[in-house]
């Protein structure tokens, strides 16, 4: 026979737990649109009837059971979920990365560019053309030698501005680092944090969520794969090595030093990264992630890189300088006062010592006197020959030359890196695109899983506030029964 | 599937904005008329529209040379015409002075005639256009020919009287050439030695001659001669003449040809980098309809929740 005041009792856990549930509403209502938040639902149980001992034991059939328990507040998270994503974001951080610097390269390179390389190679030999017609004249010597300059200017311009975006990525690779670190040390914290919390049983909910959302950041950053061990800890390793980022231990940071050379061979320019036990991790080490993608542009050589493309100017650069020289050489200044009223051959268009877009520029002799590009083809002796554009006709033909070192023809080469420079970006745009949509998928179901429905909240709000006006209700019900024992039973006979 | 209200308001979110992005792409199609806005839109389109615009340059640059050409030729044909028309004049006054009546004061006016012309001859073969001498070959700079002393130079060969063929050729090598294609040079000028001619025989000594054949009152027979020498050297002219309009018609045919190329080069451009206008309107309205409606079920659903009914 149990207590006159088991029913009190079991009422009790019935207000308790729905008190309970209306908190975790209210929470869950409140952090409904928190970054990072999952959902949380009441875990209850009902109390088995006490199972008597001694006296009590089989006195009665029909016990109720007493009343409700909670006896978790759980996260609805799907962890198959959370894999999918970290591996697909790691992705989705590479082709993100390389399609915005490629869209900087494609800029440059863009046909509604006016001020390309191509157009500036055009006016060149468009002056060129007009010189063929009048070799005498000064005024046109003069637009072949600005046009000339600003083809050098153009090209320097481009080299510039490829090896800024480069040295953009070099910084950036020390951020990401600096991120990882710092994310690394945050992850670290939340695993001491998280296994002190749950020693006492309870769910360490907000900070599993914490750290969750910071290995949805790490994880595009940097591929990696972790694993949570009994305690709560989560170890996480990471590129094509399964180095050791974290584990029960501890951390393992990676170290950033600026010792290896950039493009044009200066020391201690670029940074590199080696992990604490020694290891270096450059693009080779990894399978993706942003610090793949900002690798892979400052360094590859393949299509992708940076340096590829500056190769290609440095390239077309050489080519340039070298046809135009030769061709150059063998023709005769134009014999006037500013180059000392001398025809004479073996004249440099171009610098023959500045072979790179970087550095190329037009030859000392070519900058002091217009009269020093060598139009005619023979020694100008007297007036005769002051007309022979014998020679700017061999360099018209610079544009038709077809076995040009390296370049073959030079309009064909330009055509090449464009075409390479939109394919690339077509093909990086194009992951990056389904990346995206992939990506958003996963997000789409982990929402679905993990998101706090309003709705959802509101009908348990009703069936909490419900069943706590039941139980109190009941609580009543209880005392009138134990009032009427107490108060209203025995007065027979008074 | 569980569907809460954060997921409505992220793919709304989304999907305006791709939205956004088409109209976006459309409206700068439209503005600007071209197809590719960026290279890697089409690559392989891209890279043929580059090839297009070159060669249209080219085609520009071609078509200058071209003109320049043609006035070379004008003047140079004009100025033929001029000594053309000197030359029957001599023709005639050889053929008058012939005439056994002539009196001395008669054959003295001839003959002052006669100079005036070689003067003129002197100023046609010195011809400037441009500034530059048309009939210099590579000397463009100063009067190519001189008379000193009754001795006529060109350019650097002291008498041309006294000149071998192989120095004249040198000098008739010197043909000034424009560019007109990549692969061809065409010649716009006529040397000067080729007008005039060398030797003995050229226009100056001819005219000389006469003068002196005048003077000395030689035979009728002699002049008769000098008739058919003038006839002969203006046979030279014209045959020039039709040399020099030989060359203008391919100028034509040629300047014709890039014309045509021209057009096809633009409408090949359009069709490779160019827009259908009405294609591009249509998807531009149908993209600004989605974006409305997106933006009017997005104010509907975002607020509504059980919140709103629940008293």
């Amino acid at each position: 026979m149990p207590s006159a005041f088991y029913g009190l009792q079991i009422s009790k856990t019935g207000l308790f737990a729905s008190q309970k549930g209306l908190e975790l509403v209210s929470n869950n209502v409140a952090n409904s649109s928190t970054v990072g938040y999952t959902r949380q639902r009441l875990n209850l149980s009902s109390i088995p009837a006490p199972y008597g001992s001694g006296m009590l034991l089989n006195v009665e059939r029909g016990m109720v059971g007493s009343g409700v328990s909670i006896d978790k507040i759980e996260q609805c998270r799907d962890y198959y979920l959370d894999i999918q994503f970290r591996s697909e974001n790691c992705l989705l951080g590479e082709w993100a990365v390389k399609s915005e610097a490629l869209y900087y390269i494609e800029d440059l390179f863009n046909i509604t560019n006016e001020a390309g390389i191509d157009d500036a190679l055009r006016k060149l030999f468009d002056s060129f053309e007009e010189l063929s017609k009048a070799p005498e004249s000064k005024e046109i010597r003069t637009l072949v030698q600005q046009n000339a300059i600003v083809f050098t200017d153009t090209m320097n311009y481009y080299s510039s501005q490829l090896e800024k975006l480069q040295n953009q990525q070099n910084d950036e690779i020390a951020v990401v680092v600096n991120q990882i670190n710092s994310l690394i040390s945050l992850i670290d914290d939340y695993n001491t944090q998280i296994v002190k919390y749950e020693r006492s049983g309870d769910n360490a909910n907000e900070l599993r969520d914490k750290r969750n959302t910071a290995l949805d950041t790490l994880s595009g950053l940097i591929d990696i794969t972790y694993s949570e061990n009994e305690r709560g800890i989560i170890s996480v390793n990471f590129g094509k090595n399964n180095e050791c980022l974290i584990d029960a231990n501890g951390k393992y940071l990676l170290a950033l030093s600026k010792d290896l050379p950039d493009y044009y061979g200066n020391a201690d320019k670029f940074y590199s990264i080696t992990t604490s036990s020694g290891n270096i991790v450059d693009s080779a080490a990894l399978n993706s992630g942003e610090l793949k993608g900002y690798f892979d542009m400052r360094d590859g050589s393949g299509d992708t890189g940076i340096p590829f493309y500056m190769e290609q100017l440095d390239k077309l650069a050489r080519g340039i300088v070298e046809t135009f020289n030769l061709v150059h050489q063998n023709g005769f200044s134009y014999p006037d006062d500013s180059n000392g009223n001398v025809s004479v051959s073996g004249i440099n268009f171009f610098d023959p010592a500045k072979i790179t877009a970087k550095t190329i520029s037009l030859d000392d002799a070519i900058l002091s006197s217009v009269y020093n590009i060598a139009a005619s083809s023979v020694e100008i002796v007297g007036d005769n020959n002051k007309g022979n554009n014998g020679n700017i006709l061999e360099i018209l033909t610079i544009a038709e030359k077809t076995d040009i070192d390296e370049i073959a023809n030079i309009e064909q080469f330009l055509k090449s890196i464009v075409s390479n420079v939109a394919v690339q970006t077509s093909f990086v745009n194009g992951k990056l695109e389904s990346q995206n949509v992939l990506i958003n998928n996963i997000l789409y179901k982990r929402e679905s899983v993990s998101g706090v429905s309003l709705d959802e909240e509101m009908t348990n709000m009703i069936v909490f506030q419900k069943s706590y006006s039941a139980a109190a209700r009941l609580i009543t019900a209880f005392d009138e029964q134990l009032d009427t024992l107490i108060n209203r039973t025995g007065l027979v006979g008074r | 599937m569980r569907v809460v209200q954060n997921m409505l308001t992220s793919s709304l979110l989304r999907n305006l904005h791709s939205n956004l992005n088409n109209l976006n792409k459309y409206q700068n199609q439209l503005s600007t008329n071209s197809r590719i806005l960026r290279i890697s839109d089409d690559p392989i389109g891209a890279v043929s529209s580059i090839q297009i615009k070159n060669d249209i340059k080219k085609n520009e640059q071609y078509s200058k040379n071209i003109s320049d050409a043609q006035s070379w030729l004008n003047e140079t044909e004009s100025n033929l015409y001029e000594l053309n028309n000197i030359l029957i004049r001599m023709k005639e006054l050889a053929n008058q002075s012939a005439n056994g009546t002539f009196t001395k004061q008669q054959r003295d006016a001839i003959k002052e005639e006669v100079l005036q012309m070689r003067d003129q001859l002197l100023d046609i073969v010195n011809t400037k256009f441009a500034g530059k001498y048309i009939f210099g070959g590579y000397n463009t700079t100063s009067a190519p020919f001189k008379i000193n002393a009754g001795t006529v130079s060109y350019n650097s060969i002291s008498d041309i009287s006294a000149a071998t063929p192989a120095e004249i050729d040198y000098e008739n090598d010197q043909v000034r050439s424009f560019k007109l294609s990549p692969s061809t040079s065409f010649g716009v000028s006529i040397p000067g030695t080729k007008v005039v001619g060398c030797g003995s025989d050229n226009l100056f000594a001819l005219f000389e001659g006469f003068v002196d054949a005048l003077d000395t009152d030689v035979a009728t027979p002699e002049l008769v001669e000098y008739a058919s020498k003038f006839s002969k050297a203006q046979d030279d002219v014209l045959s020039l003449i039709s040399d020099v309009g030989g060359r203008q018609k391919r100028l034509e045919h040629i300047n014709t040809r890039y014309e045509n190329e021209f057009i096809n080069l633009a409408e090949l451009d359009e069709k490779t980098v160019g827009i259908d206008q009405a294609e591009v309107i249509t998807y531009f309205r149908m993209a600004e309809n989605t974006y409305n409606t997106a933006l009017q079920v997005g104010a509907r659903i975002i607020q509504r929740s059980l919140v709103d009914f629940l008293s």
